[in-house]
Formats: structure tokens, C-alpha cells, sequence
């Protein structure tokens, strides 16, 4: 729950504080869903950058409907952690979950050989769509750990 | 930190920067740019202050743009 506003259990009801953001926030997601790269992916890489940044909100709140409807495999997503050697991540997977994890662990850190890699392997809108939504993604994230808490910790 | 574009312009004629990179996936750019213009636009924090805080942001997180 946010101290922000009283009996606001979810991102949603406190980002209707400001409906116009609201609104364009949830289109450009729509859009990030709907774009280029695989939707698996895409949750992949939010569910590991929420571990990261220790947002537990986005473990608990439903999984992406686009990343669902993809065939999203729960026992992959639980071995999420181990993506640099798990089977089940392909090389496509791994490079995004590779940069997802660059990005918000220190973004200097991105190399060019990197970069390269990736649009080889998800094409330059591929990677302008990844880099978008990881910072999207960094953003909700920051967001909830501002204003929604850690449901976890009880006081919130 | 790299110093040049890592990616090429999606737009011919045009060298890379933000705009023509992002052109690569038009359709979330321009949602992006929605989305910045409105927190631009709207609400109730002054603009000045917006752009004190995206400075102070883009020192914090050694943004060179």
C-alpha cells in the first residue's frame, strides 16, 4: 500500500494521480508489448530487472499478458537467475538479459561489441525497442520502490 | 562510455542521435515523446524545477547529453 494516497493498493492507483501520464505511460508499454521483440523476452528481462532493483511489486502483480500469450513457461521464469547457463535461454535471450542487467547495474559499462551483438540477433528496432522498455521498466521499478514500498515489510 | 552512436540512423541523409536511433521503432518513439511532452506539459511541479531535477539526474548518472 502507498503512503502517498490513501488506499491505493496498486502502480495504477496512485499513477491516476495524474491521468494524462497515466494514459501515455500505459500506451507506450502497449506499444513496447507489441513491438519487435518476443514477449518472453521482453518479461524476462522486466521480472530480472525488478529482482535487481528489489522490486518485489513486479514478481507479485500479474505477468505480462503479451509475455503469456507468447507461451511464457513459469518454470523457466523460475530459473531466471541462472539465465547465463540455463538451457532454457537461447542466445537472443541471453544477450537482452545480459544488456537488461548492464543497463541497470551500471550503463557505462555497455559495450560496443555488445550493442553490435544484439542487433545481430533482434535487429536494430529489436534493440532500440529493448533499450526503451529496459528504461521504462527502470522506471516503474524506481517507481514502486518510491511510493508503493515492499509489500514484503508489512508497512508500507 | 562510449562516445559515438553505437547505432546506425534509421533515417537516410540523417547521422545517428537519439531522434533518428529511436526511429528504428517509430511507433514506441513516438509514444515515448508523447509521454515525455506530457511530463513536460502537465501537472503541477514547475517546469523549472523539472529541469533542475533532469540535470541533477543527468549528473548523478554522469549523462554527457
Amino acid at each position: 500500500m502507498s503512503w502517498l494516497v490513501g488506499g491505493a493498493q496498486s502502480r495504477n492507483d496512485v499513477l491516476a494521480l495524474h491521468a494524462p501520464l497515466a494514459v501515455d505511460h500505459r500506451r507506450l508499454l502497449d506499444e513496447i508489448w507489441g513491438g519487435s521483440v518476443d514477449a518472453r523476452i521482453l518479461e524476462y528481462c522486466r521480472l530480472r530487472t525488478a529482482t535487481i532493483l528489489s522490486n518485489q511489486n513486479a514478481w507479485d502483480e500479474p505477468r505480462s499478458a503479451a509475455a503469456v500469450t507468447a507461451g511464457l513457461d513459469e518454470s523457466i521464469v523460475a530459473e531466471l537467475a541462472q539465465w547465463p547457463t540455463h538451457p532454457g535461454f537461447d542466445a537472443a535471450t541471453r544477450a537482452c538479459l545480459g544488456l537488461a542487467e548492464q543497463y541497470v547495474i551500471d550503463v557505462h559499462g555497455i559495450t560496443d561489441t555488445q550493442v553490435s551483438e544484439l542487433e545481430g540477433l533482434i535487429g536494430p528496432d529489436g534493440v532500440v525497442t529493448l533499450t526503451t522498455a529496459l528504461a521504462a521498466w527502470e522506471i516503474t521499478h524506481r517507481f514502486d520502490n518510491a511510493l508503493l514500498g515492499d509489500p514484503s515489510q508489512g508497512d508500507n | 562510455m562510449s562516445t559515438t552512436p553505437r547505432m546506425p540512423s534509421a533515417i537516410d541523409g540523417k547521422s545517428a542521435s537519439i531522434r533518428t536511433v529511436m526511429a528504428h521503432s517509430s511507433a514506441v518513439r513516438q509514444a515515448f515523446d508523447t509521454m515525455y511532452a506530457t511530463l513536460w506539459s502537465n501537472g503541477v511541479v514547475d517546469v523549472d524545477v523539472k529541469e533542475l531535477v533532469r540535470l541533477r539526474n543527468a549528473r548523478v548518472t554522469d549523462c554527457g547529453l
